[in-house]
């Protein structure tokens, strides 16, 4: 349907176009170009022209038609003009300008939208908007308008609209006002850190969020869509509901804030609240809301908790603790708290000491050490290592070191008292102080000096002597070095002894001490090192050796007198044994000399006498024979005798040689034999021999073993007038055994002591001079001694004899 | 019979070893002095050598080393003749190179059997080991 065009021309036609607005008036309304009314029309119309002048006139509101292609009002009513205060000439003369004129420059942008908006917009829509104007007098009034469309233009869309308008300034105003109030208190109800939130009061016991601040948000860690509006049984944890909304109905009920702590776990944590309720009521008295704050008291809960915890240590520290403490209150001496080692050590219960002072109950053994703790406490505010004695319950008397502070509890001055019992530090300080006296009387009444320093050399104890030796006083010692009682080069020697004491662990010294006046004297000085917690010491001993060094000297001297004694001596023995080596040699000498004199002479009497005998000199006569005979006989005994008295004469020399070497035992038997056998046959001797199997070879002087065996044979065959000289050899147990066994005339008894001595002939009451030297058997005992073995002789007289030699192999 | 060299000083010794040596059928040279005894051995190379220890001058010893330091004349056996009374001695004879000794004064009725062991190269008079 083609929609109607009612448009407005102004009085003067063409100047639509210049933003002119039209009033209309009674004025007949203009017909549609082209055609002309008929008069029922043209009637029709005024009366409806009429009619609705009329409607527009009374209407109270503004109506206005508003091209919106023009923009620009082309009707308002009378009302518009009045509203505003302006001429309808004024409005005139606005024309364009009007809207920029009159409109809030705040809503310009939002009308411009809406009126965008229209050209779109539907046949059938109403629309409405508000908008501030400023009338006449400058002021603004806020209009509800609504509008309808009113003309479209050939494409249909909305050319003019059609709207009346209603005043809503003071509504307005008093939304705004409203509004800004809300956002200011907004502001205010989320800066609020304590929770709050606003519940109704629903029939049933319900209660709904109708809006929590963001603080409540935050700690609950829901959003916001998730409370408000939910019940609170949805959103309180279940086990605190019953606490909650029993709450709440007390609120409810007693018509008073109710407040509680409540500890809720939230999806934040778990938090510990106060919360408070109020309840709001209406005008008919019914409670329809609940307001209520929260204030989270988690942190406050955790610090009473900590606080109460370290409470509870530091109480468990002063109750446990080994040393007594006590609290005092200072006004009137009264024991406000005592720990379990104070009752223990005094033998109280508390209840005899909590409320008590101390001198109530008699702690103070001397009271006038209790006036001068105060005064120091007074004076210092402190007290420390006051040392004063103390009485338990028992009697018992005891020395305690007191420490005092002052202390403020609940505005009144207090001290704490720490009381360590120090009895029996203070007994052992005795037996040590004792001690010392002890081993003072005893470093005292040592002979020597002594001396305990450390490796500076600073002296720390010292015994009386020290200072009576040396002259200087027990001040002057604390300040002096070890060496400073030494000059010299004893100061080095000292110096490097002391060292070797603190490196090695000991040392020793001689040297001269000096005494403060100078005097030196000799003294011998020990060093120990001693290592005392990890500290070397030196500690030591010095004794006078005066005498000592005057014995030494003497000594010394003694020594040298001795010594020049001995190297006179010496030089005289050296003399001797020259001399006697001299006469020594000499005696070899002679020995040679004689061996060899005596035998030269007998060398011609024995050779010629054989070499004539033999008749190799030309054939003898029986008388030249018979007397050659005797001759060599004669000559023979000589030279036996000569080499008797050579033997003898080396063996009192010591010059007795024993030359071991192996030989053949039994050659040397036979050799024997062959030697003995003559003079044996002249006596019609038998002749027995007999060598054991196992007699082989023998390590010894074979010459010496045929002497001994042809001198043991000659006696046996002198000593026995009839019947056998056995000779018998055999080896047994590594020995050489030679016996020589005759059927003589025996020995006796008493002469067998003289029988190896020299010269002992001894007298067998025979007629016959024995031939002999009396030397033979001692030659014999000296040689078979001298070739490690032994002789013995077993003998019946009348009855016969055994001399028997062993050797060794 | 062999070539026997007697050194040896004193005449009435001299003679009587001569005597019982020439008896038994050997030849005797003698050499009454050390030097000469020396001087002839190397000269004639007799069989053996008697040699008298005590003897004036050089003694025997050293009349036994120098004989021995002669190559052509060391290999003779030379026995020495002593009156043999110190120690010592024996050790002496035997390491101046003598194979043996026989003591004065000496046993005429042995005398040659015992010298002619070492012409024979028999068993020593002394063991001399």
């Amino acid at each position: 349907m083609k929609a109607q065009r009612k448009t407005s021309r102004p009085n003067n036609r063409g100047k639509s176009k210049s933003g002119k607005v039209s009033v209309y008036e009674s004025k007949p309304t203009r017909v549609k170009r082209g055609r002309s009314l008929t008069p029922e029309q043209f009637v029709g119309i005024k009366e409806r022209q009429y009619f609705l002048q009329k409607i527009l006139d009374t209407e109270p509101g503004t109506v206005y038609i508003y091209d919106l292609e023009e923009r620009r009002n082309v009707y308002v009513n009378r009302h518009w003009l009045l509203a505003f205060g302006y001429t309808e000439e004024e409005t005139q003369a606005m024309g364009n300008e009007l809207l920029t004129r009159i409109f809030h420059p705040d809503d310009l942008a939002r009308i411009s939208a809406h009126h965008e908006n229209w050209r779109q917009a539907g046949e059938g829509e109403i629309r409405e908007i508000e908008y501030r104007v400023r009338t006449k007098t400058g002021e603004w009034c806020w209009l509800h308008s609504h509008e309808a469309p009113f003309t479209q233009d050939e494409s249909g869309k909305v050319k003019q609209i059609l709207g009346i308008s209603y005043e809503v300034t003071p509504r307005k105003l008093a939304q705004e006002a409203l509004r800004q109030s809300e956002q200011q208190l907004g502001l205010i109800y989320d800066t609020i850190s304590d929770i709050t939130f606003l519940l109704a009061v629903e029939p049933d016991d319900r209660y709904r969020f109708v809006s929590v601040n963001r603080a409540f948000l935050r700690a609950t860690g829901l959003r916001s869509e998730q409370v408000t509006g939910r019940y609170a049984d949805e959103i309180i944890p279940l086990a605190s509901q019953n606490l909650v909304f029993g709450n709440y109905r007390r609120a409810i009920q007693e018509r008073a804030p109710v407040t509680w702590e409540e500890v809720s776990e939230y999806p934040a944590g778990k938090k510990t609240a106060i919360v408070t309720v109020n309840a709001v009521y209406n005008e008919a008295d019914i409670c329809t809301h609940l307001v209520g704050a929260v204030h989270d008291i988690t942190e406050r809960k955790q610090s009473e908790k900590a606080l109460l915890e370290s409470e509870e240590k530091f109480s468990k520290v002063f109750y446990a603790s080994p040393v007594a403490l006590s609290i005092t209150r200072m006004s009137d001496g009264h024991y406000v708290e005592v720990n379990e080692s104070f009752l223990k050590r005094m033998g109280y219960q508390r209840e005899e000491v909590i409320g008590r002072t101390a001198q109530e109950i008699g702690a103070w053994a001397i009271p006038i050490q209790r006036e001068e703790m105060l005064r120091i406490l007074r004076e210092q505010g402190s007290l420390r290592n006051f040392e004063s004695q103390f009485r338990t319950k028992s009697g018992e008397v005891g020395m305690a070191l007191l420490f005092r502070e002052i202390i403020e509890i609940a505005g009144e001055k207090h001290f704490i008292g720490t009381t360590l019992d120090i009895t029996e530090r203070k007994q052992m300080e005795e037996a040590v102080l004792k001690e010392r006296d002890f081993s003072d009387a005893m470093l005292n009444s040592l002979p020597g000096i002594f001396y305990f320093y450390d490796n500076t050399g600073k002296f720390l104890r010292w015994n009386r002597n020290l200072e009576v030796v040396s002259g200087y006083s027990a001040d002057e010692i604390a300040r002096m070095h070890p060496l400073d009682f030494f000059v010299g080069k004893e100061k080095e020697y000292i110096a490097q002894r002391i060292q070797e004491v603190f490196e090695k662990g000991e040392s020793d010294a001689e040297a001269n001490f000096v005494t403060k006046n100078g005097e030196l004297t000799p003294y011998y000085f020990t060093g120990r090192r001693i290592d005392i917690e990890g500290i070397p010491y030196l500690i030591g001993m010095g004794i006078d050796i005066t005498q000592r060094k005057q014995a030494e000297e003497e000594l010394r001297k003694l020594n040298l007198e001795l010594e020049q004694r001995i190297a006179a001596r010496t030089e005289e023995l050296a003399a001797a044994m020259i001399r006697a080596q001299e006469s020594d040699r000499l005696k070899s000498a002679f020995l040679a000399t004689m061996s060899h004199e005596l035998r030269t002479p007998l060398n011609s009497i024995i050779g010629f006498t054989g070499v004539i005998l033999q008749g190799l000199a030309g054939p003898l006569n029986e008388e030249q024979t018979k007397q050659l005979n005797m001759t060599r006989d004669s000559a023979r005994h000589l030279l036996a005798l000569i080499n008797d008295v050579l033997d003898i004469s080396k063996i009192e020399a010591g010059r007795l040689e024993i030359l071991k070497r192996p030989f053949d035992m039994r050659q040397t038997v036979e050799r024997v034999l062959r030697i003995v056998q003559p003079p044996a046959q002249k006596k019609n001797l038998q002749l027995v021999i007999s060598i054991g199997t196992n007699v082989g070879i023998v390590n010894n002087d074979h010459r010496r073993v045929e002497q001994v065996l042809i001198n043991l044979i000659n006696n046996a065959i002198k000593f026995t007038e009839r019947g056998e000289v056995r000779v018998e050899c055999q080896v047994r147990d590594g020995w050489l055994e030679t016996s020589v066994r005759d059927t003589g005339i025996g020995i006796k008894p008493e002469d067998m002591d003289k029988l190896f001595k020299p010269f002992q002939q001894i007298d067998t009451g025979l007629a016959r001079v024995h031939e002999g030297t009396g030397l033979g058997l001692a030659i014999c005992k000296r040689l078979v001694t001298g070739m490690g073995g032994e002789i013995t002789v077993e003998s019946k007289w009348g009855i016969g004899s055994m001399f028997k030699f062993t050797l060794p192999m | 019979m062999a070539k026997i060299l007697i050194i040896e000083d004193n005449e009435q010794n001299l003679y009587l070893e001569t005597f019982i040596l020439q008896k038994n059928g050997h030849e005797v040279i003698q050499a009454r002095s050390g030097e000469k005894g020396i001087a002839v051995a190397a000269q004639i190379f007799p069989d053996l050598i008697l040699l008298d220890i005590q003897l004036p001058g050089m003694d025997g010893y050293t009349v036994a080393e120098e004989l021995r330091k002669n190559p052509k004349i060391a290999d003779i056996p030379i026995i020495a003749v002593t009156s043999y009374a110190m120690p010592g001695d024996r050790e002496r004879i035997l390491e101046a190179g003598c194979a043996d000794y026989i003591e004065k004064p000496i046993n005429p009725d042995t005398f040659h059997a015992e010298i002619t062991q070492y012409l024979k190269g028999g068993s020593a008079i002394h063991p001399a080991a």
